[in-house]
């Protein structure tokens, strides 16, 4: 059923309705609207701004977008996002956030060889598309480390001082990574470490998206230490 | 046209509308103008019963295939008003479920031709017994898990169901499941937690929605609670819900410690899951409620302990003061069968065989009490109208009641209890205890809750253990 | 253990209303409850172990036959139909309960095999059950529309699945007006009859043994895409055929003529090509028969007087109730009370998925039967509600090429009280009077509750050997 006004529910994660909670009434510029999935600017002064996503069920589950239940965004009035009384509104539809979603990295007793991600740093904002590869591969990997439980204080500063040179889209998924804040897929491929189900795992995971979840996955087995294929 | 204060009762065969549903048409249709008093119902014995107590005759050759519509008219109603009510009756019924618009599709009939469409979907079926298990077996047959709120499945046919399940590796939660939480969505009747390391198999519902609420205060989370319905660990069914259920929290990795809560099951049934529990990777918590047994809360209090977290004060909202004078009876009026069970298990403790002359015990919840009606987690009616009764009654000296939120439950159980509350003490200021089953992340504002009920002058408990011993002891000792 | 990331709701909507409210996509099924009396037996056949297979068994078979036109010959040959002997469309029937229709069909028939020289004169001879006899089209193999009487002389499409040398057989199509199969037996009637089997029979026979094998299922495939439904409009099928058969026709050795009359015969004749879709139909749906715990319908028939459902899993048993008048539109002055009751095997059309269940596909039949498009579609959609599967060959453009509703199955039936739609022509109550009007009819629904008693039965009976 679409509602046309009144209120609609969606799914989303803690930091994405405390951050929208402290948001300022006013408009969400679009950044990029399709059918499955839309992203807006969100600013607010003194904080650095951030990429909320409204994303419908056949989009990728970014952890930074609030999940609709159905599959078509264009029966909704994207065009007149805004935030009021700190809740978001698609045009007259208020958005109520019905339902928490944990997008944690499942925390796993794996080891991670130690290794550098300078080049990886270096490489952000390289690439096409709303999150550039390189932008991808380097989320992969730090999530991984969330999930070893490997703090990267250093790392982190450097990449929040790099994200400058992508896309706002990109530059909040690097800050969810930093979070440990990932898509279920990662997080299923994660929880499937070292059982039968990972080769599957790995699979649904590099089919997300047209090449960020190879992305995402090729950073992770960088940060496992495993052998990966030649490009 | 139609007499001033004419009754009319008519019975519709072949028509069909859940008990919730008819609760909204009925109460629709009292608003209509002209109207004194309306039921929409199916003619269970208990609606009849309740139709005839509202003064409508109800023709003796209704069965509970038949719907009963019963209007009263107003002493000063338009001559139109019957006809209008009995139009608001049709478009109430005609309103859920309508047939669709050209552009539109119907609706799937069967839970088999729904699947069809979706590729991983959940079955939850709560259609009366004698259809609940064709509708499970839909699911079983497209290799879906199935959650049956359905009751008064025969106990083979549970059987063979589970059996069906079992080889398949699927699961059945139920028969007369009520809740489950699979990875943060309720199903059912279920509270909004933080996700966390606790697995909970559950076959009871408000047992399972205690330990949900009590764990999300104490910052432990709970990453799915699978409820394996009221049957599983009887003699004859023998637990097979509850292995799968096990097994199946056991190999999520997620999952650090299981909590197993139901009644004794029989005997051999739980030295059976013991010696199964004890063989799966993840440790399991055995709960088995009873008397002399761990309750709820100090079930509660051993998982955090097990899992080296601290346990907090159980909190209590407002207060309540003992009656100066008369009064030797404490009622429970419960929406939760569970934890009226606890509750009259720890009063026993404290009583022995006086406890049936100190205390009055009823589970709203039970079957005879919602036979064709909405449970009293959606619809208060019956509880409230008791609560009335008791307060006015001489004996009594305290009332003990327990409110459950999460989703399911009706949006405002304080708007209607609070100033049924203060109703009651305004006649005595009987000392009324409240056992909160509720998170702050339950759709029914927590806190806006407590609040209207301690402002009508209860004192409400985050454990219902709590409650009970702190209702006992505002009843005073045994006499 | 993982979210589940779509749920499916039977029963209270407040269960869907709490999962909207958490942003889970739901499908709510619109339940009802099963016919009166029927819980146990469904509950049972849930539980046999051998139905889903069964089942799947069922609708493979059916799905896996080609249809071709292999013959032509006459009843004598092709069924070993003795003198005296009359087939008839629908259940077993005797004279004293049939309906006008199919008494004159007969009477007719006694007439062209030469047993009466007046169609009238054969009426004693029924009534006495003199040195005549009747039977089921469906028990040697054949069916016939409307009436669908069949005598020795007659010439008959012989139908073959190659995979496995099975057969079926049908008789050939009049035409329009008056007519043997809606009951008239005049002159005009039976010279037509004697022209088609001596000239028109013959003549078929030739195109098709020197042509070589039709494809009836191919042809089928097509004329679904082009507004035809096989049960009510078969014209786009009918022309298929003539572009088949015509050259084998010409260069066949007969008359020019008599080759021409044929034609203007056969393409005048719209409904021509039912004659084979119904055979191929039932070729089809007879590779289900005997499979034990199949709750499949492998047949629907009507009489004039009963409608019958053979199934899958119980052999040949039928299950009859009163045949109903169908609901729709009146040609000329005729109107309800001119009707009569369902009759002919023509409901083997939808038993196989198409006809009256394929409506969407057939945009034009629907005005006929007093129908709007949008109610086409909702009929092909509802009929998927109640079957096992869809056919992958047999699609609906507008449905999105979705495959026509295939394998009624009881249980289904039973639960969701939705009943087989069935487009039809109407015949005349009284003998002669012709086609009256078309419309949409069903099957009485107490026959459901009838075999799923016997199947559940079954079930049991199975279970109790087994010792389960």
């Amino acid at each position: 059923m679409r509602p046309f006004s009144g209120t609609m529910s969606v799914a989303g994660a803690t930091r994405v309705r405390d951050r929208l909670a402290a948001t300022p009434d006013g408009p969400l510029p679009a950044l990029h609207t399709g059918p499955h999935a839309a992203y807006f600017a969100v600013e607010r002064p003194g904080s650095d701004p951030w990429c909320l996503g409204v994303v419908g069920t056949q989009a990728a589950a970014v952890p930074n977008a609030l999940r609709i239940a159905f599959r078509d965004l264009r029966s909704l009035d994207l065009g007149a996002t805004h935030v009021l009384d700190g809740t978001l509104q698609l045009g007259s539809i208020r958005i109520r956030i019905g339902r928490l979603i944990d997008v944690q990295v499942p925390r796993r007793p794996i080891t991670v060889p130690a290794s550098d991600p300078a080049p990886l740093i270096a490489r952000i904002g390289l690439g096409e598309g709303l999150t550039p590869y390189a932008d991808d591969v380097l989320c992969g990997w730090l999530a991984i480390q969330r999930a070893a439980g490997v703090a990267t204080p250093e790392v982190d500063q450097e990449v929040r001082a790099a994200v400058a040179r992508t896309t706002l889209l990109s530059a909040t998924l690097l800050d969810c990574a930093l979070h440990g804040e990932v898509l279920p897929e990662f997080a299923a491929y994660v929880a499937s470490l070292g059982t039968p189900d990972q080769p599957e795992r790995e699979a649904a995971l590099a089919a997300v998206g047209e090449s960020s979840g190879e992305g995402l996955l090729a950073g992770a087995r960088q940060a496992l230490g495993v052998e990966t294929e030649a490009a | 046209m139609s007499a001033a204060g004419t009754v009319h009762v008519e019975l519709r065969g072949g028509a069909y509308a859940d008990s919730v549903a008819l609760l909204q048409v009925s109460r629709r249709v009292t608003d209509q103008p002209g109207v004194a008093a309306a039921q929409v119902a199916m003619a269970t014995p208990l609606n009849v019963e309740v139709l005839t107590q509202m003064g409508f005759a109800v023709p003796a050759e209704a069965t509970a295939n038949d719907m009963v519509v019963a209007i009263r008219l107003a002493e000063d109603s338009a001559g139109d008003a019957l006809d209008g009510a009995l139009a608001a009756v049709d478009t109430a019924l005609a309103g859920r479920g309508s047939a669709p618009g050209p552009a539109e599709v119907a609706r799937p009939r069967t839970a088999g031709a729904a699947l069809r469409g979706v590729p991983d979907a959940l079955t939850l079926v709560s259609v009366p017994g004698a259809s609940a298990l064709v509708e499970a077996m839909d699911a079983l047959d497209a290799g879906r898990d199935v959650m049956l709120f359905s009751d008064n499945v025969p106990v083979d046919q549970e059987v063979a169901l589970k059996r069906v399940a079992t080889e398949r590796g699927l699961l059945v939660m139920g028969p007369d499941c009520g809740t489950a939480v699979l990875g943060g969505v309720g199903l059912g009747f279920a509270n909004a937690v933080s996700p966390g390391p606790v697995g909970i198999v559950a076959a009871s519902g408000t047992g399972c929605q205690q330990l949900l609420a009590l764990l999300h205060h104490a910052g432990v989370g709970v990453g799915h609670a699978l409820g394996v319905g009221g049957h599983d660990l009887s003699a004859e069914v023998g637990g097979l819900s509850t292995r799968d259920a096990l097994l199946r929290l056991d190999r999520d990795p997620t999952v650090e410690l299981v909590v197993l809560v139901s009644k004794p099951p029989a005997a051999d049934v739980a030295a059976a899951l013991e010696e199964y529990a004890a063989s799966l990777a993840t440790p399991v918590e055995l709960a088995f409620l009873g008397a002399g047994r761990p309750d709820l809360t100090a079930v509660t209090e051993r998982v955090l302990a097990r899992l080296d977290r601290q346990v907090p004060a159980w909190p209590v909202v407002g207060r309540a003061e003992p009656l100066v004078q008369g009064g030797t009876v404490l009622h429970g009026l419960f929406v939760g069968g569970t934890l009226c069970e606890e509750a009259w298990l720890i009063a026993s403790e404290i009583h022995g065989d006086q406890t049936s002359r100190a205390c009055d015990f009823v589970d709203f919840g039970a079957d005879e009490l919602t036979q064709g009606r909405a449970h009293p987690m959606i619809d208060p009616t019956l509880r409230l109208e008791h609560l009335a009764r008791v307060a006015d009654d001489e004996r009594t000296a305290g009332v003990l009641l327990d409110v459950v939120l999460g989703h399911g439950a009706e949006p405002d159980p304080a708007g209607r209890l609070a100033p049924a509350i203060e109703a009651a003490r305004a006649l005595r200021p009987l000392p009324v205890v409240v056992t909160m089953v509720g998170t702050d992340l339950d759709p029914q504002r927590l806190g806006d809750q407590l609040s209207a009920l301690t402002a009508a002058g209860a004192e409400t408990h985050f454990s219902n253990a709590g409650a009970t011993r702190r209702a006992l002891e505002l009843l005073g000792g045994p006499r | 253990m993982n979210t589940p990331t779509h749920v499916v709701n039977v029963g209270a909507d407040l269960f869907a209303d709490a999962l909207d409210a958490q942003a889970v996509p739901v499908t709510r099924v619109d339940w009802r409850p099963p016919m009166p009396g029927t819980e146990a037996d469904l509950t049972t056949l849930a539980l046999d172990p051998l139905r889903r297979d069964a089942n799947a068994r069922a609708l493979a078979a059916v799905l896996e036959v080609r249809a071709t036109l292999v013959d032509v010959s006459p009843a004598s040959e092709v069924l070993g139909l003795q003198p005296g002997q009359f087939l008839h469309a629908g259940p077993p029937i005797g004279w004293d309960a049939a309906s006008g229709p199919l008494r004159g069909a007969l009477m007719g028939a006694a007439a062209l095999e030469g047993l009466v020289d007046d169609p009238e004169d054969a009426v004693p001879l029924f009534a006495a059950d003199a040195a005549v006899s009747l039977e089921p089209c469906h028990h040697r193999d054949a069916v016939g529309p409307m009436a669908g009487v069949v005598s020795p002389s007659m010439w008959m499409f012989v139908l073959e699945d190659s995979a496995t040398g099975r057969r079926t057989t049908c008789s050939l199509n009049e035409g329009l007006g008056k007519v043997l199969r809606y009951g008239a037996y005049g002159r005009e009637v039976l010279e037509r009859l004697r022209w088609m089997g001596d000239v028109l029979g013959p003549l078929l026979q030739k195109a098709v043994r020197s042509a070589g094998p039709v494809d009836v299922t191919g042809i089928l495939t097509q004329m679904l895409q082009m507004g035809d439904e096989a049960h009510n409009r078969n014209r786009a099928g009918t022309l298929m055929l003539l572009r088949d058969l015509a050259p084998a026709m010409v260069t066949s050795g007969a008359d020019a003529t008599e080759v021409a009359q044929a034609l203007r015969f056969v393409g005048g004749n719209d409904h021509f090509f039912l004659n084979l879709a119904m055979p191929a139909c039932k070729l089809a749906l007879d590779a289900a028969r005997s499979i034990e715990g199949s709750t499949m319908v492998v047949a629907m028939a009507r009489n004039g007087t009963d409608f019958g459902i053979q199934t899958a899993g119980t052999g040949d048993e039928w299950f009859t109730g009163p045949a109903q008048l169908a609901d729709g539109l009146f040609l000329g002055d005729y109107g309800p009370d001119d009707a009569n009751p369902d009759i002919g095997d023509s409901a083997i059309t939808e038993s196989a998925g198409i006809g009256g269940f394929a409506m969407a596909t057939a945009p034009a039949i629907v005005r006929l039967v007093g129908g709007t498009v949008p109610d086409a579609l909702a009929t092909t959609r509802r009929m998927h509600e109640i079957t096992l599967g869809e056919n992958p060959r047999w699609t609906v453009p507008v449905l999105d090429f979705q495959g026509t509703p295939t394998g009624i199955d009881v249980t289904l039936v039973c639960r969701t009280g939705i009943l087989p739609q069935i487009n039809t022509g109407m015949a005349g109550r009284v003998a002669g009077v012709g086609q009256v009007g078309a419309g949409l009819v069903s099957p009485p629904a107490e026959i459901f509750p009838k075999a799923l008693s016997v199947l559940a039965a079954r079930t049991r009976s199975r279970a109790a050997t087994q010792g389960a």
